[in-house]
């Protein structure tokens, strides 16, 4: 009916297969968005969460001195999370040289 | 020849069809196309029965597809609107789409990344229609805080058979903004090469308005870039009477045309065959991007470098086979497409040309024919029969009204329109290379836009020219 060669099978079988996986995943994250975390490589992989890390965590970050990791995590108790990465440059040590360096190795939820 | 591809585009929209009329459930429905994408692999060596399978499966691909396209994400924006409410919303996302100011207004097409109303602030997604009042200088990616009531769109049955509403759920747009404060974050998030596309886009429509008259510029900037909201709904309603409205859009012939300057030019300065494919594709691309990259502009890039394509590998192209290519890679992206007028009409058209001009070419033994000239004349008429007579029912179903001058119109009509846009693009080029030459060309522009306006005029004016169906 459709005379595909062993190739051409193979190939098709292999495209519907990957588009099949996609579709599921697709519907599966518009149903529930904190799957994100498990099924998409997000910012989550690469970076820190800023409301999160403890200050170990912090002083293995590329750029963060032990000082500093401990006033970013006295700054995050005193004022409850941050809203904000910007908010590192309230942080008595950050100023926008530092900042500009820091902002994206975290991220804030 | 083999064409695999269109049975599978066939199955595909089938698919999606029926998902229209059946209430199966989504999971269902995957459920069903894994046992027969696990049936295809365990018949894989049994050649009739791997068919069936494979058949089955691209059938039930089309079902997901839709199932998937209308479950909407649970952070959508569309969760946070109603009908009508009086809340005050505050979105924060980028412009999606070149503005366009029309009746006063500046509308363009949003992609919501934050919401806020109240005090309360959420992640959102999704794209959002939006109305400022007054003209705004806004660009393409532009990164903006809009507040203002949030609605869903209003049906307005009109005398069309699909509403206002369906058209915007068609393209994914599921709530309107009328905003009353646009605060600017200096940021851009839009893609370098599509704002490259706005940009040209806006330096055509200021060169044609530059040397043609209002009428005629409208004219010109349908046909070239594919840019209706100018054209007088005088001229507009007159087309749709005689049935030629559908040289007022960017189609196959103009990406035909460009495809053809771009090879010729590629050709004079003698690159080879294989680098005029990579050089033609992304310019093609970019084409289709200052158009607007509505649906037959869509269909018609994908088959041209198709061909393109197929000339490369020294394969001989297929109609039928690219044609499909572009149903399976429009209706992949957003399954709604397939109840999309533009889609129907356009892939209807081509598909009623390329079937029935043959058949009646060689029934009524054009060949034969010794006078060069009539024979061209017949073979014009005979292709805007043959799309006539494919897009017939739509027509009717849709807009309500039978046209039977369209025949007739189109014998006069098509012909000056592919002149009309073969002129438009000289003018561009010449605007480019050689502005002293520019006036002589905008006169012809503009005495062949006249000649086409008044042939029209007259050809409605004739008795039984068009009815309105009940």
């Amino acid at each position: 009916m459709l005379s595909l060669t062993q190739e051409e099978r193979k190939v098709i079988l292999f495209l519907v297969a990957v588009a099949l996986l996609g579709l599921g995943i697709n519907f599966t994250l518009k149903a529930n968005c904190r799957l994100v975390k498990v099924l998409v490589a997000d910012e989550r992989i690469t970076k820190i969460n800023l409301n999160q890390a403890s200050v170990e965590e912090l002083i293995k970050t590329l750029g963060i001195t032990p000082k500093l990791a401990e006033k970013i995590v006295a700054y995050r108790n005193t004022k409850g999370t941050f809203k904000d990465i910007a908010e590192l440059k309230e942080i008595k040590g950050i100023g926008d040289y530092r900042y500009e360096k820091l902002k994206d190795l975290f991220f804030v939820e | 020849m083999r064409r695999p591809l269109v049975i599978f585009a066939f199955l595909f929209c089938l698919g999606i069809f029926t998902a229209n009329r059946i209430s199966l459930s989504f999971w269902s429905v995957y459920g069903l196309t894994l046992t027969f994408l696990f049936l295809s692999l365990l018949f894989f060596k049994k050649q009739l029965r791997f068919d069936i399978f494979l058949c089955c499966l691209v059938f039930l691909f089309g079902i997901a597809s839709l199932k998937n396209s209308r479950r909407l994400p649970e952070c959508h924006i569309s969760r946070y609107t109603s009908y009508k409410n009086n809340y005050l919303y505050i979105i924060k996302g980028f412009v999606d789409t070149q503005p366009l100011f029309q009746n006063n207004r500046t509308s363009f097409i949003f992609n919501a990344q934050e919401i806020q109303f109240g005090n309360l602030k959420y992640k959102t997604c999704g794209n959002i229609l939006v109305r400022i009042k007054d003209k705004r200088n806004l660009d393409y990616g532009e990164r903006l805080i809009l507040s203002g009531a949030l609605y869903r769109p209003f049906g307005f049955n009109g005398p069309q058979r699909q509403n206002y509403r369906d058209y915007l759920y068609n393209q994914g747009i599921f709530s309107v903004m009328s905003v009353k404060v646009a605060v600017r974050l200096n940021e851009n998030k839009g893609f370098i090469f599509r704002g490259l596309a706005f940009w040209l886009r806006q330096r055509i429509e200021a060169m044609i308005s530059q040397h043609l008259t209002p009428a005629s510029a409208s004219i010109l900037d349908a046909m070239v870039l594919g840019e209706k909201r100018n054209i007088p709904p005088l001229i507009y309603n007159s087309m749709i009477k005689s049935g030629t409205v559908h040289i007022l859009v960017v189609s196959g012939f103009n990406v035909g045309i460009v495809a053809f300057i771009i090879i010729l030019f590629l050709r004079l300065i003698r690159i080879p065959r294989r680098m005029r494919f990579y050089i033609a594709t992304p310019l093609l691309i970019l084409y289709c991007l200052i158009t607007g990259a509505s649906t037959p502009v869509i269909r018609a890039t994908i088959m041209a470098i198709v061909f393109m394509f197929a000339y490369l590998v020294q394969r001989e192209p297929d109609i039928y086979n690219s044609c499909a290519v572009a149903t399976l890679a429009i209706l992949g992206i957003n399954p709604r497409q397939l109840f999309d007028i533009g889609f129907q009409l356009s892939f209807i058209s081509v598909i009623s040309i390329v079937y029935f001009y043959p058949r009646m070419k060689s029934f009524l033994r054009l060949d034969a024919l010794k006078i060069r000239y009539i024979r061209l004349v017949i073979e014009g008429c005979l292709v805007s029969f043959s799309a006539w007579l494919g897009t017939l029912g739509f027509i009717a179903y849709y807009f309500r009204i039978i046209s039977p001058v369209t025949v007739l119109a189109n014998m006069f009509i098509v012909p000056l329109a592919s002149l009309i846009t073969l002129c438009g693009f000289s003018l561009i080029i010449m605007d480019l290379t050689c502005p002293l030459l520019v006036p002589f060309f905008a006169y012809s522009n503009e005495f062949i836009v006249t000649l086409l306006l008044r042939i029209n005029a007259f050809l409605i004016r004739l008795p039984g020219a068009y009815l309105y169906l009940p």
